[in-house]
């Protein structure tokens, strides 16, 4: 199988994926994605040495990896070209701030290693509760809440828009890779000459077929609003996943949890000495 | 009680230079099934497009139940017609069967206990409800063509408007399709290369060439005259040419 096939196969799965008829896929959807907004302006939020409250940020994402028994190795595998971009986003910080902390041993610990860290957290954290929403929630579902909270239909119809046209873009990139392939054996990828009018038929062909996509759309009624609001029932079980999420990370970012938990222990059992 | 009829007078259409349709007039009305054959680029799939207000710049005019083609009438026009794509990927966009199915009865404002029974019944009448959670890049290309159908099922609509049906079917589900077409008696226009399909479903065929209307009339005056057919780049139906050379 071409590697586009399975590039077309893996795109194609997150929506399987996110068609699945579990608890978590049920949800509500406009309240998943506020959570998960709510979620990402509070990390964000987190000063640059509040290290234990940002660990304490990642229990949110680690109970909703469990709960909705969702593959963390599928996970960092999608993730494998973003999460090095993220991760590198701070680095120049370890050069400017070199403020020392404490030491590990004789290891000095600056602010820069700390911010840096910080900031690498924050960004893997905030692209797993992203990814959480999208492999939870259809795109039909997040467009809808898109609209349910009055987003303009134009941004709506160009997300979902959008969405679609990269799966016809992969389709007929394979399409026209495999005819190409049939016409040139033993060649080695696509000629440096045929490039050109390729990637030029390529757009034609894509364009023409999201254009028949959108007369579609319009043919059975599409006006850019999605009007299927009434089939979203919310029940007692959204509101308290809603209310429960938000309180624990309300509760994450203002209280020093692990440090009141320590203090607890602390006083029930008291180490020696 | 409403008067089903397309009513197209003098309609000349092109694209940029080329001519594509060439002074037609057809005047279709409830319980026919018309027939639009043609060789390729005579300018079928065009003629059904404008009907459906998917072009505007055309001369003459069209009337949809007496209303005019235009932009301001088109969400009216569309409610009444259902349009199947030659290219039935085109047609569905939708992750499952079930949602793509149920996307016209919901933008049309119903509410989900109709939509539900409109796109149960829908797929059930194209023999495809055991495809409703499917997903569609998982469906070969016969189901999706079923699934098409009942996309446009589902909106019960007056008009049956559909390019190429009976492509990338086999020959169970091209007799299903047969049956169910055949079962749709209000108002339907279908193009198709498929003369065999068009003589089992159509009472009334119109033969274009070149943008123009050759001949208007019955199925069987037209599709059994093998000297027309010919002259315009056809040939009989396959069940005539074998029952002629007596194989």
């Amino acid at each position: 199988m071409s590697k586009i096939d399975n590039a077309i196969i893996k795109l194609y799965k997150i929506s399987d994926e996110a068609s699945k008829d579990t608890w978590i896929n049920n949800i509500f959807p406009l309240f998943k994605m506020i959570l998960t907004c709510f979620y990402i302006i509070m990390v964000t939020s987190i000063s640059k040495y509040q290290m234990d409250i940002l660990i304490s940020m990642g229990i949110y994402i680690m109970v909703l990896f469990i709960a909705g028994n969702i593959s963390i190795k599928d996970c960092f595998f999608r993730l494998r070209i973003v999460l090095p971009l993220v991760c590198i986003m701070g680095i120049f910080n370890i050069f400017f701030d070199k403020n020392v902390l404490f030491y590990v041993g004789d290891l000095p610990v600056t602010g820069g290693i700390i911010s840096f860290l910080l900031l690498m957290i924050k960004g893997i954290f905030t692209l797993l509760a992203v990814y959480l929403l999208i492999i939870t929630t259809t795109i039909e579902k997040i467009c809808t809440s898109l609209s349910h909270i009055h987003c303009p239909k134009i941004i709506i119809t160009l997300f979902l828009l959008i969405y679609r046209y990269i799966g016809l873009l992969m389709e007929e990139t394979n399409r026209m890779l495999q005819a190409y392939r049939l016409r040139a054996p033993g060649q080695k990828g696509i000629k440096i000459n045929v490039w050109g009018s390729f990637v030029g038929m390529l757009l034609l062909r894509t364009f023409d077929r999201a254009e028949r996509v959108n007369e579609s759309m319009s043919l059975r009624g599409f006006t850019g609003e999605f009007r299927n609001w009434d089939r979203f029932y919310i029940s007692w079980k959204d509101w308290a996943y809603f209310l429960i999420f938000l309180g624990v990370i309300v509760l994450f970012r203002y209280f020093h949890v692990f440090q009141l938990v320590g203090r607890i222990i602390d006083h029930f059992m008291p180490l020696a000495g | 009680m409403k008067n089903i009829n397309i009513d197209i007078e003098n309609i000349t259409f092109s694209y940029g230079e080329s001519l594509v349709l060439n002074n037609i007039t057809i005047h279709a009305h409830e319980g026919e099934s018309i027939g639009i054959i043609g060789e390729n680029g005579a300018g079928k799939s065009t003629l059904l497009k404008l009907i459906v207000g998917l072009y505007l710049d055309f001369s003459g005019e069209i009337k949809v139940q007496g209303i005019p083609v235009k932009k301001k009438n088109l969400s009216e026009i569309r409610k009444m017609i259902g349009y199947v794509f030659q290219d039935s990927d085109s047609q569905l966009f939708m992750s499952t069967a079930y949602e793509d199915v149920a996307f016209a009865p919901r933008n049309y404002g119903f509410s989900e206990e109709e939509v539900d029974k409109r796109t149960i019944e829908a797929l059930e009448r194209v023999g495809a409800l055991g495809l409703r959670d499917k997903q569609i890049y998982k469906m070969s290309g016969g189901e999706k063509k079923l699934v098409s159908i009942a996309t446009i099922l589902s909106m019960t609509p007056d008009i049956i408007i559909m390019d190429e049906p009976s492509a990338a079917l086999d020959p169970k589900n091209r007799r299903n399709l047969i049956r169910l077409m055949n079962s749709f008696n209000k108002l339907k226009i279908i193009t198709s290369h498929d003369l065999d399909f068009i003589m089992d479903t159509c009472n009334r065929v119109i033969l274009i060439d070149n943008g123009s209307i050759i001949k208007d009339g019955q199925t069987k005056d037209i599709l059994h005259n093998e000297e027309l057919l010919e002259a315009h780049g056809l040939e009989l139906p396959l069940s005539l040419y074998h029952n002629r050379k007596g194989d």
